[in-house]
This record gives C-alpha cells, structure tokens and sequence, in this order.
C-alpha cells in the first residue's frame, strides 16, 4: 500500500511540477484586444489594428496610489501591423506588443471597406477558424480610410471605443436604421444558398465643436455656455461614430450600401425589425410617431400560376408616442386608419430597399433561401443565375400593422 | 465456467446502472463527432437520420436483448464458446477482444486530441493520455461497483449540461435550416443514419455486463427508454443544423463544441467551452474505464484467469501506445464515416444475430 | 521568569516527595499482567488479600485501605482510590452504616447480609483480584470481609467531571443544548432520557490493554439490523491496544479504508444527533473519556447534515442544506477554479470581469497558483493559530491576521483583492460543514486540487475530481457504500439528502440500515386541519 501511495505521489508530482510550462498565462501578461481591424496596407497587403485594453488604467485611481481621479491615461492602444494574411499581420503585432495578444474578448471586428469590396473570404477564415475569437462578436464595415479614426475616436461614455461600438449595436432597436451582423451569422450568410451577407457600416460624423478644440485640445479654450459643463473633464471628440445602414455584399464582396431607410426595409423583410420610431403622415399634412414594438415577416414563393414572384408578409404592432393631428385616438377607426398610413410606409421602406438592393443584383433579403425552402426543385433550376434572376422578379408587400396603446393621452392639448 | 465468472467479478450492479454505463458509453462519443459526419452526409436532413437510427437502434435491442437474456450467467466470451464450440467460439471471442482494444486506444486518442486542439493546445498529449489511463486504471482495479457508481454520479450531470446547453442555444434555433426536407432523397439520410447506427447500436456491450446485474425486470423498458434517451441527446447534436445551418455545420469538426461557443447569457456567462470540454472529457474517461474493464474481463476469460486486476495496468499501457498510432483528426473522421459503419453493423448486429441464430436452432440456453 | 519560577516549584515539588517514597514498597518490577491478576484468586483471609492487593496496588499513592470492624466485631476493609469515591458516601453512607449503624449480632456477617445492608445502588461480587482491582481503578468502593472469599464491588464513583454543557463544535439555534461531557455514564444517561425504551441496548466492554477504557456500543434493538451491530462488535472486539484516550482511536481502528481522507464514522458531541442516528437504525459507540461519540455506518451525505435541520421548517432545512452542499463544493474546488480560469481560460471571465482582474493581478509578483497557496496557507496557519491560543488572544490573533495582514499585503501588492475575497470565501464555506472532520477532508484536499489548477487547467480540477470520485465511490462505512442513497441509486431515500422533507413525509428509514423495520411515521400523518383528529378545526 505505501508503495502505491509513493507511487501516485510521485505521478502527481511529475504531472504538477512543470506547471506553468504549458498553456498557463497569468492574466497580467495577456494584452486583452477588445477590438481588431482589418485595413488596406501597402502594396496590397493587409494592415491590421487591435485595440488593449490597459487593466491598470481602467480601474481608476482607487489602486495603489496610482494617479488621482479623472482620465490621465488613456486606457487603451493600439498596435499596427501588416503582412500578406491577417494571421502573419497578427504575429507581426507580437514583435511590438509587449504582451502575448489575447483575442477572446474581441468583441468587434472592423473591415475597411475597400478590403471588404475586394472580397472577404480569405479575411475572415483567420476569425472563422481562430479558437480564440468567438463568433457571436460583431462585423462591422467601415468607409473607406475611417478605420483607424473609428476605433480611435474617444467617448466620455465609454471608456473604451470597442465597448462603445457594441453599446450602440446593444440598442440599435432603439432605430433599426443599421443591421449588424454577427460574425458567425456573416459567415452563415456567405455561405447560405439564396442569401446574399450584408452588416451595418460606421462611418465618422463630425461633432458640433468649435475649431481647435479637436483631442486633446486646451480645455480653457471657453465655448458655449453649454459645452463648459464637458469641456471642464475632457477634451470634446471632433467626431463621433455613427452606425448607419448596411453593407451589401453579393458573395464575399461588397458591392454596395443601403441608406439607413433602406436598411430598415431590408429589416422589415428579414423581420429583425425589433424597435424605432416611424414618423407617419395621418393626413391634413401632418404627422404622427410611431413606436415600434415588435415585427414578424414572411417570405413565400407566389402560389401557383402565372411567373414566379415572391409574397413578403409583414406583421408589425406598434404604440403612438406623439400625434400632432386633432384625431380622436380613442376611435377605433382612427386608429385604423393611422395603422394603414403606417402600413403603407413600411411598404414604402421595403420597396425602397428592394430597389437599391435590385440595383446591386444581391439577394440580402434571402428570397432564394425562402424559393429553396419552399420550391426545391425550382430553386436548383435557378440557383446559377439568381443574381440575374431574382431582381426581375415581382414582389408583393403585404404589411399589416396594428397600434395598440396611445400613451396616457387621447388627444392632443387643444389651445382655446 | 459460471463459477469462474463470478471468481472474475464479485460486485453486482442493477439494471438501472447498467443502462446508465450504457448510455454514458455511446453518448461520450457520439455528441462529439456525429453531428459533424450526418452534416456532411444527411445535411439538413440530419434530424431524419437521426429518428431512422433510433428506429434502427429498435432492431439492435430486438437481437441484443433476447441474446443476453438466454444466457444471463454467460458474458459474450464465455457464451459464444457454448454456442460455437471452444474453438469457433475463442474466435468470435478473440474478435471481440481485437475490437475492445482498439476501441479503448481510440478513447485515450480522443481525451488527448480534444484536449490538445481546443483546450490546452501545447500541452503535451502524453499528459493527457498518462492522466487518463492511470484514473480508469485505478477505478477499473477497483471493480465494477466502483466506476459503476461514479458514472451514476457524472452522467446526470453531463445530461443535465448537454439539455442546458441546448436551452441556451434555442433562441438561435432557426427551424427554416431544415427546410427543404429530403431534397437529395433518402440516400442521404440512410448514410448519415448508419454510423450513428453504429453508436447506438454499442448496446451489445451489455452482453459482457448481464451476468453481474441483479435482477433484469424491465430490461426492454431500460432499453428502449435509454434508445428514447440518446434520441434526444443526438437531437442536440442535430440542432447544430438548425443553429448555423448545413452548410456551415459541415464545415465543423465539433459542431457541438460550436454551438457551446454560441452561449451568451447576457455577456456574462459564456465562453464555455472548457466546461463542456471537461463533461466530454468525464464521458470519455468513463467509456474508456468501461472499454478497459470489458477488455480485461474479456481477456482474463477467454484465457481462464481467476483474476482480471493484472490484466489492467499492461492494458492500459498498450491502449495509451495504440493511441498514439493514429495521427490526424481527418483520418479518425474517415473511419468514423466510411469504415466504422460497416465494422459496426458485423460488430453490433450481424455477429450477435448470427449467435442468437445458432443458440436458437441448437437450442443451446443458459438462463435456468 | 517569576512564572516560570512558580510553575517549575509547583511541579518540581510532589515530584520530590514522590521520590522519598522508598521503592521496596513496591513488590516487584514487571508489571502485573490481567491474565495473572484473574488467577488470582481471593483468600478468605483478609490480611492476606489485603497484602495480596497493596502488593499490585502498592506503587499508588492514592489508593487507600480503611480497616475496621462490622459492627465493631468482625474484621473487615473498604478499599478505594482517593480522589475516583464519592467521599460523603463512602463516609456517611458506607462506613456510618457498618460501623455505627450494624445491628448487634453475634453472627459473622455474611456477603448476603452484607448486600442487603449495603445501601448503594449497584453492587456486585468479585472472586479474583482482576475484578477488584478493575473496579478500585474505576472510582469503586471494594468490601473485604474477613473469612469470605469473595468481595464486594460498591458503586460509589464521585469523581469531578465537567458539567453538561452546550456542545462547542456542533451549537444551534434551536434545539436542545445538551452535549456529552466526558463521563460515560452520564452520556449514556443523556441517551436514555431521550429514548425511553428497553430496546435501547447499551453493551458495554473495556478497551485498552492498559488503560481499561470503558467503551459502550449503543443500539436500538429491533431497528438496527443484526448484522451490523453483529459487525461493529466484531471490529470492536479486535481491537488490542494500550490505552483508547480518544473515540478518534476506535475510529481509525475500525473504519473501513485507513488510507482515506474521508471520514467514514461520524463523531458528534450532540446526544440528540446521536438519539436520531439510532432511530435510523444505526449504532453508536460511546466512549468514557471523551465528548465525542462515533456514529456507524455514516454515508457521505449524512455528514452534511447538521442536527438543526430537522428541528427548523423543512423549507429553510433544505434551503440550508443546499447551500451547504454548495459550500462544501467550494470550499474544496473554489481557489482551483480560480486559478485555472484565470490562468487557463481566461476567455470564460466576463470581459469586465477580466479587466478587473488583470487590473487587480497589475503588480503581484507571484504566479497566481503561488499567490493562492500563500494566501491559503497563511489562513490555514491563522485559523490554527486562533484555535491553540488562549480565547482571548485568540481574537487578537485572528483580527490582526485577518484585517491587518490581509489589508496590508493587498496595499503592498502582494496579493490582489480578488483572491482575498477568494480565500475568504473558501474559508467560510469550509466552516459552513458541520462535521469538523469533513471540513478537514475538503481543507486537505484543496492543496493538491489547487497544484493541478495551476499545472493543468480545468483539465488537472477535472482529473482531481474524478480521482476523488472515484475513491469515495470505492469506499464503504461499516459495508455500506458510503455515496448512498446517490449512488447505488435509491431513490426512496432521496428525501433525506439535498432536500429535508418534512417529517410527515419522511416515512421509511433509510433502506439499507433497517430492513426489518421500515417505518418510522404512520401513513397519512400528513396534518388536515378539519379533516382528522377530535378536535377538527371550527368551520
């Protein structure tokens, strides 16, 4: 007995004593990259960007003794590299970084959209294949040449920009007037028969600050009396991210973009609408807002007889926020009636975007999906030459909308 | 030879930790890398395969069962020499030992490939394999009763995860992935149906078992219960077509593990990987301690050994040196797709029904 | 030094006493054996075997021979051990009744007469010197008379022993405050006022070569199954040892697997806990000496429950025994999952979490694993140290330890806040056991849990863990398995495990502990106000 107690004694220690050998990492040493870009770099190589978090920073000046309160330090950076993959840029940072880059918390990658136009297959094997990046983090194209600035543009909100990125894509039901896209679903999108990908873009909108107070520039610098109240803790940005509207890829190219109606079309097909206001005209040349609370969407190949065609069926129920007309909403006819203008302007959106999508010959709508469901055999008649095939086809968009409540009241404040 | 069995293995097990071995033993593997092959074979289909292997699955207990059941003090090694003859039968028991032991290398093979790709990837594989051998070494050695009781414990835990992470995943379920049914016709579904056939159809591994279960009422409750058990198991490892798609599963080497990657509970927990990691390790780990013991009993008599416990250790060690033999990911996938169906359906079906066949027509029984 | 001055006099001094004692008083050298004691046996002449007894007695200074008349005519002796009699009787009671009170006769006094005069509660006759001797040692009076061959075992222990008290390891809320003190007879009388039956069989046997340790093994007949207490006097009656000064003696010597960490006989000071455990079925083993009486067989879970289960609302017994479960998990597994996420997979932290963390870890100088052993061990020292030192020291110590230490080595930078909170935690969890033994099993476990966390990931947690399972599904208490009910699957007696169901429910006794006698609760208990009893409710 005591030799086999020897025995798995000294098993254990042989087993445990090269700890720290193998795959152990301390925390301190990962440089944990919140966000990653691809960029165009020269010569048609790939330049990539990953954003640090630097822990130490982002806790503050609790710890010790490390600098008071406030933002001295920034508490990100970022590293730059490029090469002919993504992988080789990425091992290329390892030569700058002082720490061992860590990527399971990426939370967004970034494509500039030129890399994007020139097809995204070979870009997003490296994230496709990675145990490290997780296929529920965000895809994001941004416009041409912005994507440094994107990821760089600082925000009192969010310390850190990548978390500022999913914040916005976190509510983008407050709008859904852009259309992220999860990397996984991208992939799934790009690879789906009769669906073509898309994901939203981000683009740089200027601030409303006064010249020469850009980053980092003087805080005494007085403005209005408005702006004081920020200006005293950190310097305004000089620009601010703006999510808007959707890539629109046909394969793994991007070959266009939807504006943010649009996009909200494209969403209302796929039934993703999930929030946003719709303003909508109720007559006498006025408006009232809707709420939207919740959509559904159907797409069936047309029955039988007569050219193939598509039935998109919408479903939608909404709130009233504001009314600007003197209509009693306490009717049920009214509100009837205000349901069908909305209606009518959802169609409105989806033919807009079935339009600019029609332009671009991508099916991001996943018409051939809903005909490969539905009509197998048909579908594989077609599959070859849908991008020629489908924009030519009719489709017919039923919305049915419905306003349930009305706000806590009825009618307008009438001036006497 | 009944006497001498019982010399082999003292302890008793009931019915219910039976079918819980049982359902360890075909879930540990199967979960892991079927979802994979009946994407590649039925693609949207794959839930089809999956109902037809079960209704397959029905035909195994039908053969398995009746077998067991007539000789209830015998184990497969001793009963296929009173049904064959010494000679014939040591060669059907030889066979079945043959099988066994490459069965348990391809377990360690498993624990240290899972381990080294997705979890621990410049560990050493030997550490893996030295880890898993030595606990089912020791849990084999110390009998029946006691591995027995740890997979009581271990599998609800690992059911209970695997119907948690299906849970998790449902809200990303998208049942149009399934859409269109049976666009290639059967023929795919009936090849993705056969090695998930072949997994299910492990049942006959209670044919080494049966002698040492205490009382055997309800066993075809058990069996067809535990069949309905793996249906829904393998169901979860279907929903990855449902998740990603066909398309995309197919791509996958573990699309389960993929799905487990999905889970995102309010970004707080997710990334659980290393603990489903650690429940298919647990599974593993048990179907080897299983395979080993079935080996080492199956050994000890078909060579007429009073005691199974030396035949352990040397066992292990020849398991763990075969385990290294087979390099890649893809070959082991190969095997699993195009030659396991087969080995399997001799293995799992057409051997026992051949037994059963010849016992019936000599009236040979032993279940007085 | 003026204490230690004191304290060497103190004892310096008998010491020297004892050393006048010139040795020829002693008879002989080598010690007297029981086997020759019990050939021994009583002359009828009282000289002699008073002569016989100072012979074996006679190294002892306190033992005491009081000769005297019956009645002022015969010859006789009360022998005892100053110090182990109860005085006042042996004064009072005893001598008063044969010297003063003996009724004139001119007849010897036989034994029998004698016994009848005798006013002691328990009395009985020895023939050899071992049985006298055993019980002088004992606190018993022993009578000589001169021209018997036999003499007489009086009752009369009346040494001091601690007073019931509440029992420190194991203290409710609600429940009885009741512990055993270290006198056996009261602690089996504790027993007795808690189950009034004759079916509550105390056997009693001495253990201990030298030390002759009264040792009883308590059971219900009828309910305990034969078998068992067929098997614990068995392992009992082997045992051959020198002294038992402890029930942790008798528990190593007759637990099934030496070499496990596991405790496999569960030791309680709570009488009720002990009344409850025969009820069920099992046997208890109450040794003079100590609190602590040993309770067998004892399944894995039944040391997670504590007493006050059964007496709180069924709800809060389970809600408290869930968390007690968790705690258990914890206080073994929590600083290794610690380690190996933050070392291992760092992808499962929340990403602010992780932050956070590596924030914190900014600046220790120590490896996570190294930094969590320190810090365990530096608490596993301060608890010690809590636990040896005078109480009110004590507190001191584990303030300064705890708030000092610890809020000075997290400014300093050794050690991040986390895993502070980390042993912390651990360390309550493991108080959260109420069986100190189990609480000691997890704390001995966690070192080697927290060296594989380090050097394998979850991976090395994992293979800690099936290592333990294993083992504890390989072992059995007194031959049952000690996972059930979990493992062998009985599900019948589920209802005692993570969820205490109200008493009304919990009908059968544990399965494998009474066969014969299933039930303990009537069927249909179950209260119906206004349905059942006399009193049915106003309606």
């Amino acid at each position: 007995m005591w030799r086999r107690v020897a025995f798995a004694a000294l098993l254990f220690v042989t087993l445990t004593l090269p700890a720290g050998c193998w795959d152990q990492r301390e925390v301190e040493q990962l440089g944990i990259v919140l966000a990653t870009a691809v960029d165009k770099g020269h010569g048609g190589q790939l330049e990539v960007h990953v954003q640090v978090v630097i822990p130490r920073a982002l806790a503050g000046g609790g710890m010790g003794g490390m600098g008071g309160g406030g933002m001295t330090v920034r508490p990100y950076r970022h590293y730059s590299a490029t090469g002919a993959t993504v992988f080789e840029a990425m091992r290329q940072l390892s030569m700058e970084a002082p720490r061992r880059l860590f990527y399971a918390h990426n939370q967004v990658i970034l494509i500039d959209e030129e890399v994007a136009r020139e097809g995204l297959r070979e870009v997003l094997d490296f994230f496709d294949r990675s145990t490290q990046i997780r296929r529920h983090i965000w895809l994001l194209i941004a416009k041409h040449g912005q994507v440094h600035e994107v990821l760089m543009a600082p925000s009192p909100l969010e310390l850190i920009p990548a978390q500022r990125l999913v914040g916005m894509i976190r509510e983008r039901s407050l709008s859904s007037r852009f259309a992220p896209q999860r990397l996984g679903d991208f992939v799934e999108m790009l690879e789906a028969e009769g669906q073509e990908p898309f994901t939203a873009l981000a683009t740089l909108v200027p601030t409303r600050v006064e010249k020469g107070k850009g980053p980092g520039g003087g805080q005494e610098a007085g403005g209005r009396e408005g702006d004081r109240g920020v200006s005293e803790f950190a310097a305004e940005p000089r620009a601010n991210i703006r999510l808007s509207g959707a890539a629109v890829f046909l394969g793994d190219r991007m070959v266009g973009a939807l504006d943010e109606r649009e996009t909200r079309g494209l969403l209302w097909v796929r039934g993703e609408v999930r929030g946003g206001s719709m303003t909508v005209p109720c007559g006498e040349g006025k408006n009232i807002t809707v709420e939207i609370l919740r959509s559904r969407a159907r797409i069936e190949p047309r029955e039988e007889g007569g050219p193939l065609g598509f039935v998109v069926q919408i479903r939608t129920e909404g709130n009233v926020t504001e009314s600007h007309c003197r209509k009693d909403l306490r009717q049920p006819e009214v509100m009837e009636e205000l349901a069908a203008y909305q209606a009518a302007e959802i169609a409105k959106e989806v033919e807009a975007a079935l339009t600019r999508a029609e332009t671009m010959r991508a099916d991001v709508f996943g018409f051939g999906a809903a005909l490969h469901r539905k009509k197998p055999e048909l579908w594989h008649q077609v599959k070859d030459r849908w991008p020629e095939v489908w924009p030519a086809l009719a489709v017919d968009v039923q919305v049915e909308a419905r306003l349930r409540r009305t706000g806590l009241t009825n009618i307008p404040p009438e001036p006497k | 030879m009944g006497g001498r069995l019982r010399d082999l293995e003292r302890g008793q097990i009931s019915l219910q930790q039976l079918y819980f071995l049982l359902f360890t033993f075909i879930l540990a593997t199967t979960d892991i890398y079927m979802p994979h092959i009946v994407a590649v074979k039925a693609g949207r289909d794959g839930w089809l395969a999956v109902l037809l292997a079960a209704l397959e699955g029905v035909l195994a207990v039908l053969v398995i069962i009746p077998l067991g059941l007539r000789f209830r003090r015998q184990t497969l090694i001793g009963f296929s020499r009173q049904i064959l003859g010494f000679w014939l039968g040591s060669l059907v028991g030889l066979f079945y030992i043959y099988n066994f032991v490459t069965h348990s290398s391809r377990q360690v093979w498993h624990v240290s490939e899972l381990m080294v790709t997705a979890f621990l990837p410049t560990t050493p594989k030997v550490v893996f394999i030295a880890i898993t051998v030595v606990l089912a070494g020791h849990a084999v050695r110390r009998g029946l009763e006691v591995f027995t009781r740890v997979n009581d414990l271990l599998l609800p835990v690992g059911a209970f995860t695997v119907l948690l992470v299906a849970a998790l995943v449902a809200k990303d379920l998208d049942l149009r992935n399934y859409l269109p049914v049976l666009e290639r016709g059967w023929k795919p579904v009936i090849d993705g149906s056969l090695p998930l056939f072949g997994h299910v159809a492990q049942g006959y591994i209670i044919l080494m078992f049966l002698p040492f279960v205490g009382s055997v009422r309800g066993i075809y409750a058990w069996s067809f219960g535990t069949l309905g058990g793996l249906l829904a198991m393998l169901g979860v490892g279907v929903m990855a077509i449902g998740v990603f798609g066909a398309e995309v599963t197919a791509r996958f080497p573990y699309p389960a593990l993929e799905l487990v990657r999905m889970i995102n509970v309010r970004d707080f927990i997710q990334h659980l990987e290393a603990l489903m990691m650690l429940v298919w390790f647990g599974g593993i780990f048990l179907k080897y301690a299983i395979l080993l013991y079935m080996t080492s009993l199956a050994i000890a008599q078909w060579l007429g050994l009073r005691d199974y416990r030396p035949l352990v250790w040397p066992l292990g060690i020849l398991t763990a040196a075969l385990s290294l033999l087979p390099p890649e990911v893809q070959e082991v996938t190969e095997f699993f797709a195009r030659v396991f169906p087969g080995f399997a359906l001799v293995l799992e079906l057409v051997l026992p029904a051949f037994l059963l066949g010849v016992a019936v027509l000599r009236g040979v029984r032993d279940d007085a | 030094m003026l204490m230690w001055h004191l304290l060497f006099r103190k004892v310096a001094k008998p010491l020297k006493r004892r050393g006048k004692v010139p040795l020829k008083h002693i008879a002989r050298q080598e010690p007297y054996r029981d086997r020759e004691l019990a050939a021994a046996r009583l002359s009828r002449d009282l000289e002699g075997n008073i002569r016989a007894l100072r012979a074996v007695l006679g190294g002892c200074q306190d033992f005491v021979t009081r000769s005297f008349r019956i009645g002022g005519s015969w010859p006789a002796a009360v022998v005892t051990i100053d110090g182990m009699v109860d005085k006042a009787f042996l004064n009072e009671v005893l001598l008063r009744n044969l010297i003063v009170e003996w009724p004139g006769s001119t007849l010897r006094p036989t034994l029998d007469a004698l016994r009848d005069r005798v006013p002691a509660g328990k009395i009985q006759e020895c023939r050899n010197l071992q049985d006298l001797v055993t019980g002088v040692l004992a606190g018993d009076a022993v009578l000589l008379v001169d021209g018997e061959n036999r003499g007489l075992v009086v009752s009369a222990e009346g040494y001091a022993s601690r007073a019931i008290s509440e029992p420190a390891s194991e203290a409710v809320v609600r429940g009885p405050r009741e512990g055993f003190t270290e006198n056996l007879r009261v602690n089996l009388s504790l027993l007795r006022r808690r189950i009034h039956s004759p079916n509550l069989i105390v056997e009693e046997i001495r253990l201990g070569r030298i030390s002759h340790t009264p040792v009883a093994m308590v059971y219900l007949r009828g309910v305990a199954s034969r078998e068992l207490v067929g098997e614990v006097r068995r392992r009992l009656n082997r045992i051959d040892i020198d002294g038992v000064l402890e029930s942790a003696y008798l528990e190593e010597l007759i637990e099934d697997n030496p070499y496990s960490p596991f405790p496999q006989v569960l030791a309680t000071e709570r009488p009720d806990k002990v009344a409850a455990a025969l009820l069920e079925g099992r046997v208890a083993v109450l040794t003079n000496g100590t609190p602590f009486a040993l309770i067998a067989p004892t399944e894995f879970v039944v040391m997670l429950h504590a007493a006050e289960d059964y007496y709180q609302r069924y709800l809060l017994g389970t809600a408290l025994r869930v968390m007690r479960y968790l705690a258990f998990a914890a206080s073994l597994l929590l600083p290794s999952a610690y380690i190996a996420v933050t070392t291992f997979h760092q992808e499962m932290l929340p990403t602010r979490l992780l932050m956070s963390i590596a924030a914190a870890r900014e600046g220790v100088p120590f490896p996570a694993l190294v930094e969590a052993l320190l810090m365990e061990i530096s608490f596993e020292a301060l608890r010690e140290a809590g636990i040896r030192l005078p109480r009110p020291v004590g507190q001191a110590v584990s303030i300064v330890g705890a708030l000092v230490i610890g809020q000075a080595a997290v400014t300093a930078g050794l050690v991040s806040p986390l895993m502070v909170i980390v042993v912390a935690i651990t360390g309550i969890a493991s108080f959260m056991a109420p069986i100190y033994d189990l609480a000691v099993t997890a704390r001995l476990l966690r070192f080697p849990m927290m060296l594989l966390a380090g050097s394998l990931g979850l991976f090395g947690v994992m293979a800690g863990v099936l290592a333990i399972l294993i083992h504890v599904a390989g072992l059995r208490s007194f031959g049952m398995p000690y996972l059930a009910p979990l493992t062998p699957v009985k599900p019948a007696d589920w209802k005692d495990v993570a969820v205490r169901a109200p008493v009304w429910a919990l009908r059968a006794r544990p399965a494998q502990l009474a066969p014969a006698n299933r039930y303990r609760v009537a069927r249909g208990l179950k209260p119906y106000p206004g349905r059942t009893g006399p009193a049915g409710g106003g309606g």
